[in-house]
């Protein structure tokens, strides 16, 4: 453990690569930068993250954690630098956005739920529009993902008609529902009430056990300790520490991550 | 003698007695201070003067001869009185098919909502989609009570028929009351008949839309478009395209039969709604073909004229009117321009100058082989005019909703156009039909200009007219036509923009 | 360091056709060359008509004689088109400028009447407002004036006169006004307003140091009446008082029964949008405002002017803005009756062989402008009752 502790986030992205993840890079982000007008939300990161490897993402607020992984399926557009997802890399060519938004799946934290349909359409109509799956089959289908966040019998319902922690399963459900190669979750906890928190990390761990790719930003520290196979800790736009959750939460390199941890543990 | 402490009796107050309701009604509504005293009987004294001379003015002196022999100029203008039955016909059509509508919609509204689906409103709970409320879903054991939403709704579905009536009168005065009115000043008596004859239709389409099953209404609606059919081979639909005889016939009767199946289709596969609006678009034109063919347009007149350019304007400005808005918001900075300078002119000039323009102007913006008519010059104002509006109007609509609901589609891969038109359009048009009814309002009231620009008889025109006709001439019978037009406009507005009031209030519009 | 996996897809410059960039800006292009064509095609049209009936195109008929008068005042007709067109422009403005004032007075009493506590001045408003809201402007228009003032005004030996103030027939009416330059009196009322909110400056600091009510109102009006007043009679202002000879009438400014009519007819029309607009927006502001004024032992006149009132109006200006575009918008309408607004100059020039379309395209373009110029003025009055609130 000692000498991964002296090393610097190149060499320990090295090491992580063969942790966790079967070993190929599923994603990978080098050199990105991205400007709001003359604020620098994101400067230079440098990210592999390999199949079935789960990376949690922590951070104060504003430092680019929700910025990075809205680049990732272009719901930003990153200024420099290359962004590579499972083989097809991120540029202004509308075939190569749709294939990585058809491979990656992305939860909110406001669930953007569609609420003028219903559960079940909500989490058929991608297929149906994108994959071109017919309705009998993407019905199905939905209802396999309705069942492995365990909401199956919502499927009629409205949105409306749902509290927080089923809205956000239903929301998983329907990224899942597009078969993802990778979930992209952007603090999907964050705005539910504390008992309805549980239903959804549950459904993430899940996923994860069952070998999903998943970059998670949250602060739920207890999620990170559990299931991530590296924590990668973000400040001011920048990548200051990667590590396992053990090196992690034990014994931090750096002085921002001790910082910010006496600051939420 | 010793003095026994007693203790002190309770000084008993006599409680004053109940004071009857009205008498601390009218303390606090009239009298609660001096001068508000003062004002109260200020008010009275002028309230009662008005009252009075209004009464006279109705039912004593007031000669209503000009309205009652006039009113069918005042109904339909000019239009050739044997061929009277054309608009008798369509109003009784579009009376059936809205009472489809109505009827249809019933079924899909009584279905219950699961128990454990109970709508509580929770201003904690940040996740505000849609109605604004949030279920206690699987937590609670029971039905909790109805929030103050639900009651109406429960209302609306457990209410009684006789309730329902009695409520749809209390809603609906206004409209009853001008109808009667109107009724009341007619000679003969197919006003009546008319009349009735309307409300059967409205009724019989609520109980076929209401109860009939799919096969049976698709039955229903395919007579109704062989209907049409024959009548498309009893006249020559197509002539004013410059199409022969014989060709317009048989594209007349295909086009019915195409729509006919399309309707079936639709019906088969329990698409209702799209094959009503199909029926309801071709009926449409099939009803304007039907009027037009022995009156040509620029003959209408009345009331006739102000619905007829009201409601055709806001059907044709309506894709406009969303591409616009679509374009100021897109953020391809060419079309932004494009879209910003044509919301902006249409709204920043007056609409009369603009028919006033269209009158002697239009001409020259076409080729000198086309001579559009008055009634079409009118329809192309409105519609450009009200485009503009509309645009404004659902630019709001797209802003109230928020920016997650796009990043989502986007991110599911969803491609532009169909996020437009699958997520975004559905919602923001939902949250502007108040908005969108207020501009028809506001249209409806403004084809009252034509008149003075264009120089139709119109509802307003005909006020004048009236008063010009034979013996009624120069007795200055003004003061008479003058507000039995308005009491009609006043009448259809206030009927439009109540029921869009309730419309709102059911759909939960702005409850976020 | 592992070497980046190989990549399937060709990086770097996408094929054009795929390209979000060239997709996006190939649309606009073809958006906007469709709307070229359409106008070209349009203006081509124009100029083909208008040649082929021997009518120019350019605006040089405003050189051209009028050849017409314009109702209402002393325009000659052999006065140049553009001066016709600067008459119906001031015309508009005297029409619109009034209306609005007045439109705005009234319906902000009527709005707050229909919150009133008295049943019968709240039901009275209510019926008011709920009745000229729902009819069409131009059928109130003709009831007042072709039912009301052609009818119902005497004739000028028989004139309403209301002692020295006013003078009121069938053919006009006068109304007293001053004597002088108009201009140095606003300039005089300016001076007044501003010599006022200097006292109430003073006030305010007094009643900050001191803690005893500012009172501004009893001694900024006095000042403002003394100014205006010593300015009146400095200036040699006098008042020019209608009289009634026989069947003549002089003195005062004169109203022609057309200026009257669409008057009335648009402040009535637009003060009952203005009440419903004014009453909503005090309603809107949330109860717990009024209630802990109260808590705070406010007194009803201080809990509207501090708390209710503030907060109500910046809900009010945006929609009020709009009934004022709407209104001078409307003025237009008084071209049916025969008032000489910029629209009956537009009528009467063309009538008289200006070219239409040039002629049109003007007086709209006057209309947008003056639509931008109030839309601005309301903006920037909006946004800066919106930073004093921040």
């Amino acid at each position: 453990m000692s000498d991964r502790d002296q090393n610097t986030d190149v060499e320990v992205f090295a090491d992580a690569t063969q942790m966790g993840g079967s070993g190929e890079v599923m994603i990978e982000l080098s050199g990105v930068v991205k400007r709001f007008g003359k604020f620098t939300a994101l400067q230079n990161i440098n990210l592999s993250v390999g199949r079935q490897e789960v990376v949690v993402v922590i951070g104060p607020s504003g430092s680019g954690k929700s910025t990075m992984i809205r680049c990732i399926n272009r719901l930003e557009e990153h200024d420099a630098g290359r962004i590579v997802v499972d083989g097809t890399e991120l540029t202004n060519d509308l075939r190569n956005i749709t294939e990585i938004r058809r491979e990656t799946g992305m939860v909110f934290q406001q669930f953007n739920l569609f609420p003028h349909l219903t559960v079940m359409d909500n989490v058929t109509l991608a297929p149906r529009q994108v994959r071109h799956t017919p309705k009998k089959e993407a019905e199905r289908l939905g209802m396999e993902m309705l069942e492995q966040v365990r909401i199956p019998e919502q499927a009629r319902k409205y949105p409306g008609q749902l509290s927080g922690g089923q809205q956000q399963r239903v929301a998983i459900a329907r990224a899942l529902a597009m078969k993802p190669k990778v979930m992209l979750f952007d603090e999907p906890t964050s705005a539910l009430d504390p008992e309805m928190i549980n239903e959804v990390l549950d459904t993430m761990k899940d996923l994860a056990r069952e070998g999903m790719t998943m970059i998670v930003v949250t602060h739920e520290m207890g999620f990170a300790k559990e299931v991530a196979d590296r924590v990668v800790f973000m400040a001011d736009g920048q990548i200051v520490e990667v590590g396992t959750p053990e090196h992690f939460f034990k014994d931090p390199t750096e002085d921002r991550t001790k910082l910010f941890l006496s600051q939420i543990l | 003698m010793t003095a026994i402490a007693r203790a002190p009796t309770a000084v008993v107050v006599p409680v004053p007695g109940p004071v009857p309701r009205a008498l601390t009604w009218g303390r606090r509504n009239l009298f609660r201070t001096p001068i508000d005293g003062m004002v109260t009987i200020v008010a009275t004294v002028i309230a009662a003067y008005i009252g009075y001379r209004l009464f006279q003015f109705v039912f004593v002196t007031g000669r209503w001869d000009v309205v009652r022999v006039n009113l069918s100029l005042f109904l339909v203008g000019r239009f050739e009185r044997n061929e009277l039955w054309r608009p008798v016909v369509a109003v009784l059509a579009v009376a059936g098919y809205i009472g489809v509508w109505t009827g249809y919609s019933r079924t899909r509204t009584t279905a219950p909502i699961p128990a454990t689906g109970a709508v509580i409103a929770n201003p904690e709970n940040p996740t505000t989609l849609g109605g604004g409320a949030a279920v206690i879903g699987a937590v609670a054991q029971e039905p909790p009570p109805p929030s103050a939403d639900e009651a109406s709704e429960v209302d609306d579905e457990g209410a009684t028929p006789v309730e329902r009536a009695v409520d749809m009168l209390g809603r609906l005065w206004p409209l009853i009351a001008g109808v009667l009115l109107l009724l009341s000043l007619a000679t003969t008596a197919t006003p009546w008949l008319v009349a009735g004859g309307t409300v059967l239709a409205a009724g019989g389409g609520y109980l076929l839309g209401r109860f009939v099953p799919t096969r049976a209404l698709l039955v229903v609606a395919t007579l109704g478009l062989i209907v049409a059919a024959a009548y498309f081979l009893w006249v020559d639909p197509f002539n004013w395209l410059g199409v022969p005889s014989s060709v317009g016939k048989a594209l007349g009767v295909i086009a019915a039969a195409a729509v006919a199946a399309t309707a079936a289709g639709l019906a088969f596969v329990r698409r209702i709604p799209a094959a009503l609006v199909g029926v309801g678009l071709f009926g449409s034109l099939a009803l304007l073909i039907l009027l037009t063919n022995a009156v040509g347009w620029d003959d209408w007149g009345g009331l006739m004229m102000n619905i007829f350019l009201a409601v055709i304007s806001i059907g044709l400005c309506f894709p406009l009117g969303v591409l616009l808005a679509l374009g100021r918001r897109s953020k391809m900075p060419l079309i932004r321009i494009v879209c910003t300078a044509y919301i902006e002119l249409f709204r920043g000039v007056p609409l009369y100058v603009l028919l006033l323009m269209a009158g002697i102007a239009l001409g020259f913006f076409v080729p000198s082989s086309i001579t559009p008519g008055l009634v079409t010059r009118a329809i192309a104002v409105f519609t450009l005019f009200t485009a503009a509006y509309v645009a404004e109007i659902v630019r709001g609509g797209l802003q109230s909703l928020p920016r997650g609901q796009t990043e989502a589609a986007q991110a599911l891969g969803l491609s532009a156009v169909r996020t437009t038109f699958f997520i975004v359009l559905p919602q923001a048009l939902r949250n502007v039909i108040p908005a969108m009814v207020g501009q028809f309002i506001s249209l409806f009231k403004d084809t009252t200009l034509v008149g003075g620009a264009l120089g139709f008889l119109d509802l307003l025109a005909g006020s004048q007219a009236a008063t010009r006709q034979g013996d009624f001439r120069g007795q200055g019978l003004l003061g008479e036509t003058i507000p039995f037009v308005m009491l009609l406009f006043w009448v259809g507005s206030i009927t439009m923009s109540r029921e869009s009031q309730r419309l709102e209030r059911k759909l939960g519009v702005g409850t976020r | 360091m592992t070497a980046p996996a190989t990549l399937d897809k060709q990086a770097g410059r996408p094929p054009l056709w795929r390209d979000v960039r060239v997709l996006s800006w190939t649309f606009q292009l073809a958006v906007v060359g469709l709307v070229v064509l359409l106008v070209s095609w349009l203006w081509g049209n124009v100029q083909s008509n208008s040649d082929r009936l021997n009518i120019d195109t350019g605006f040089d008929f405003l050189d051209q004689p009028a050849g017409f008068p314009i109702p209402g005042s002393d325009f000659r007709n052999n006065q140049p088109i553009s001066d016709a067109v600067v008459e119906g422009l001031l015309n508009t403005i005297r029409l619109a400028a009034a209306g609005l004032v007045l439109a705005t007075l009234l319906g902000v009493l009527l709005g707050i009447a229909r919150l009133s506590g008295n049943f019968l001045v709240r039901t009275g408003a209510k019926f008011y407002v709920e009745f000229v809201r729902n009819i069409p402007l131009l059928s109130l228009l003709y009831l007042i004036y072709l039912a009301v003032i052609l009818t119902v005004f005497p004739r000028p030996v028989d004139s309403w006169t209301l002692e020295g103030l006013a003078v009121l027939n069938v053919r006009g009416s006068n109304v007293a006004w001053f004597d002088g330059s108009a201009l140095a009196l606003i300039g005089i009322v300016v001076l007044g307003m501003a010599a006022a909110w200097g006292v109430g400056r003073w006030r305010t600091t007094v009643a900050e140091r001191t803690g005893q009510p500012a009172r501004t109102a009893l001694f900024a009006l006095p000042v403002m009446a003394l100014i205006v007043a010593a300015g009146w009679l400095i200036g040699g202002y006098t008042l020019n008082r209608p009289e009634l000879d026989g069947n003549r009438v002089s003195g005062g400014i004169e109203m022609t029964p057309a200026y009257l009519g669409a008057l009335l007819a648009l402040v009535l029309y637009t003060s009952s949008h203005i009440a419903e607009i004014v009453r909503g927006s005090i309603q809107a502001v949330p109860i717990g405002q009024g209630e802990a004024a109260n808590a705070l032992a406010l007194s009803g006149f201080q809990r509207t002017w501090h708390v209710i009132l503030p907060q109500a109006m910046r809900i009010a200006i945006p929609p009020i803005g709009n009934q004022y575009l709407n209104l001078m918008k409307n003025s237009s309408l008084a071209a049916i009756i025969s008032y000489g607004d910029l629209t009956k100059v537009t009528e009467l020039g063309v009538a008289n062989r200006s070219p239409a379309v040039p002629a049109y395209a003007l007086t709209l373009l006057i209309y947008l402008g003056v639509s931008l110029v109030i839309s601005l003025a309301v903006n920037i009055f909006n946004r800066r009752l919106a930073l004093v609130e921040r």
